[in-house]
């Protein structure tokens, strides 16, 4: 009985070398391949800012926005992201739900060590993404402006 | 800015090779060679841990910091190596023997470096990604590097205050290195960890397996779809995964050679594991657990040693865990009570079914659970050391498969998709694979060798 369960137990460990010479056989190229091919995919990436900006690309930031962004706000100074309040709001622009949600976040990521703050009476700058800028003119000296309506200003101290 | 990522890794090899040397020494240069990824990773989590000890003290990680850090490994693993009596290597060693298995094990091996290779290259010039890399894994380092400290409303206020401190302090060394807080260069940092767990868990393994079902595994761990896709994020899974992975390697290998060292290794991947996100306690307990269960037969021999080094591994995090009490934060997790949870017992079902399809998806994850399980269902007939392997990964996978049912059933925010963005459970999985592949060598091995006689515990209770 012991040396019949010991042969049965060799079948099974055979059956398993089997399975996993096929997988490896299989998934070893595949694996190559994949990341190859995820490699060609972001190969059209030319320098350090195209790497770092990319993300925000994909997350439906502008890349102008971004570039500026970094420009323009001082490195220790605080800033609000005004964007608009529903997504109805924001259509009009090209913001989608994906942007209204990470949008923000990827922002705080880029920027830092310039802080965000939720609350933008509390913020030195603002960067307006397809906000309405009515409520700021008349307090803020807009340092930046794209053609899509999105703007960058230094909120002016009262 | 990668030299600065090669400088900090070099270091971590330093530190890890001090270590080591005082811990276990070596008696020819081979061995030290063999041993290089499991110095590397002894290292890497040493530092890291002690990294985040020094966050929680308020220091922060300046370039000085982390020498000091370093040199703590270093000093410790020379005054073992001292006090241990401990000397140099004095000849080479004796290479492999020219056979079958020898051959095979090298095809495994070289499929390992061309899949190393090719992520390497996807490392160099992809851009970061991974939604919760720039929500807070990057901020939270940033926030370190920029300002000094994590006492500050600027990290407590970020995403998921509570999250151990590992992977920011592991990225915000990096950034101290590079001398930018550069994110997308941290896909290297990562690319390190991976190629460290893959020659140390080969390494660990031939001392219990043959070489060539160490390295067929390490090398098809490297063709797991969500590894390739997620590896090199900036974010914390994988980092988790493969300090997981090496805690119950080094485990079951101390188990069948007793050697001291290969427990202190244990303790140290186990603080690692816990200090890098709060499943880590979740899995390191369902692991302990597993192998509780498994040497209950001998358990004077295993128990007292096994349990003080998973107390070890988990004192390391207690600093963190009474420092975020002290201030409060917030749950990131809301837990309901007894009550809520039959309330919602409808979830129950959907959750377990959930968590099964994610970690038996081919796609996603292969074969590598239903391989592992098949060959330790067969396994756990026999006696002796081969049915302790197979008690230990069929009791902790199914801790863990109950485990991340529980966290599903538990928070309705979670949706019962497989959504990534919607719950993290289809990236948690990758723990129950990554236990599934490093068990699958050791329980074929076992099945393979068919002489009970020769499978008897070294020492019983």
């Amino acid at each position: 009985m012991t040396a019949s369960m010991a042969r049965l137990r060799a079948v099974v460990g055979l059956v398993c070398v089997g399975c996993a010479a096929v997988l490896f056989v299989l998934e070893v190229p595949r694996a190559i391949h994949d990341l190859n091919g995820q490699r060609r995919a972001v190969s059209y990436l030319t320098g350090a800012q195209d790497r770092l900006l990319t993300t925000g690309d994909i997350e439906g930031l502008p890349r102008q926005l971004q570039v500026a962004a970094l420009g323009v706000i001082p490195s220790r100074a605080n800033y609000a992201v005004l964007m608009p309040a529903t997504l109805a709001d924001a259509a009009p622009y090209g913001i989608n739900a994906i942007t209204m949600g990470t949008g923000p976040a990827f922002l705080r990521y880029l920027l830092l060590p310039r802080w965000q703050v939720a609350d933008p009476g509390q913020a030195r700058y603002i960067i307006c993404f397809g906000c309405d800028t009515t409520a700021w003119d008349h307090r803020t000296t807009w340092l930046w402006r794209d053609d899509r309506g999105d703007s960058i200003g230094r909120v002016r101290a009262t | 800015m990668i030299t600065g990522i090669l400088e900090l890794n070099g270091l971590f090899l330093v530190g890890g090779i001090a270590l080591l040397a005082g811990l276990r020494g070596w008696s020819t240069w081979l061995e030290f060679i063999e041993d290089i990824g499991v110095a590397f990773m002894l290292g890497a989590s040493s530092i890291c841990v002690l990294a985040t000890l020094a966050l929680v003290a308020g220091a922060g990680l300046s370039t000085a910091t982390i020498l000091v850090l370093i040199l703590f490994d270093v000093a410790a693993g020379f005054a073992l190596f001292v006090w241990r009596d401990r000397r140099l290597p004095r000849r080479f060693g004796t290479l492999p023997r020219r056979s079958l298995g020898t051959a095979a094990a090298v095809i495994a091996a070289v499929a390992t470096i061309a899949i190393l290779v090719a992520m390497l290259r996807l490392a160099r010039v992809a851009p970061m990604g991974g939604g919760d890399s720039f929500e807070f894994w990057v901020p939270k380092a940033k926030v370190i590097y920029f300002f000094g400290t994590i006492d500050t409303s600027k990290f407590t206020s970020l995403t998921s205050p509570r999250y151990p401190l590992l992977v920011p302090a592991l990225q915000a060394m990096d950034f101290r290195f590079m001398g930018s807080a550069y994110g997308p260069e941290l896909g290297m940092q990562y690319w390190f960890l991976f190629c460290g767990f893959s020659l140390a868990a080969a390494t660990l393994l031939c001392r219990i397996v043959p070489a060539w079902l160490a390295w067929g595994f390490v090398a098809l761990a490297g063709t797991i779809p969500e590894l390739d896709a997620r590896m090199i994020n900036a974010q914390a899974d994988w980092a988790l995964d493969v300090f997981y992975g090496l805690a119950a390697i080094t485990a079951v290998v101390w188990l069948r050679r007793r050697e001291p060292w290969l427990l202190a290794s244990y303790a140290m991947f186990t603080a690692a594991t816990i200090a890098t996100k709060q499943e880590g306690l979740l899995m390191i307990s369902c692991f302990v657990v597993g192998l509780l269960a498994a040497t209950a037969p001998r358990w004077r021999a295993v128990w007292p040693q096994f349990v003080a080094a998973s107390l070890v591994g988990y004192a390391a995090n207690l600093p963190w865990r009474i420092w975020w009490g002290l201030r409060d934060l917030p749950v990131t997790l809301p837990t309901m009570g007894i009550d809520s949870l039959l309330h919602h017992l409808g979830r129950l079902w959907p959750s377990l079914w959930l968590v099964l399809r994610l970690t038996f998806a081919y796609e996603h994850w292969l074969a590598f659970v239903p391989l592992a399980i098949f060959a330790a269902l067969a396994a756990v007939t026999a006696r002796g050391q081969s049915r302790e392997a197979a008690v230990t990964y069929l009791v902790a996978t199914v801790a863990l498969i109950a485990g991340f049912t529980y966290v599903l059933w538990d928070d309705i925010t979670y949706a019962l998709n497989t959504h990534q963005s919607a719950t993290p459970i289809p990236r948690a999985v990758g723990s129950i694979v990554i236990l599934a592949t490093v068990f699958a060598p050791i329980l074929i091995d076992s099945l393979l060798r068919g002489h009970p006689e020769a499978d008897a515990a070294p020492d019983r209770a």
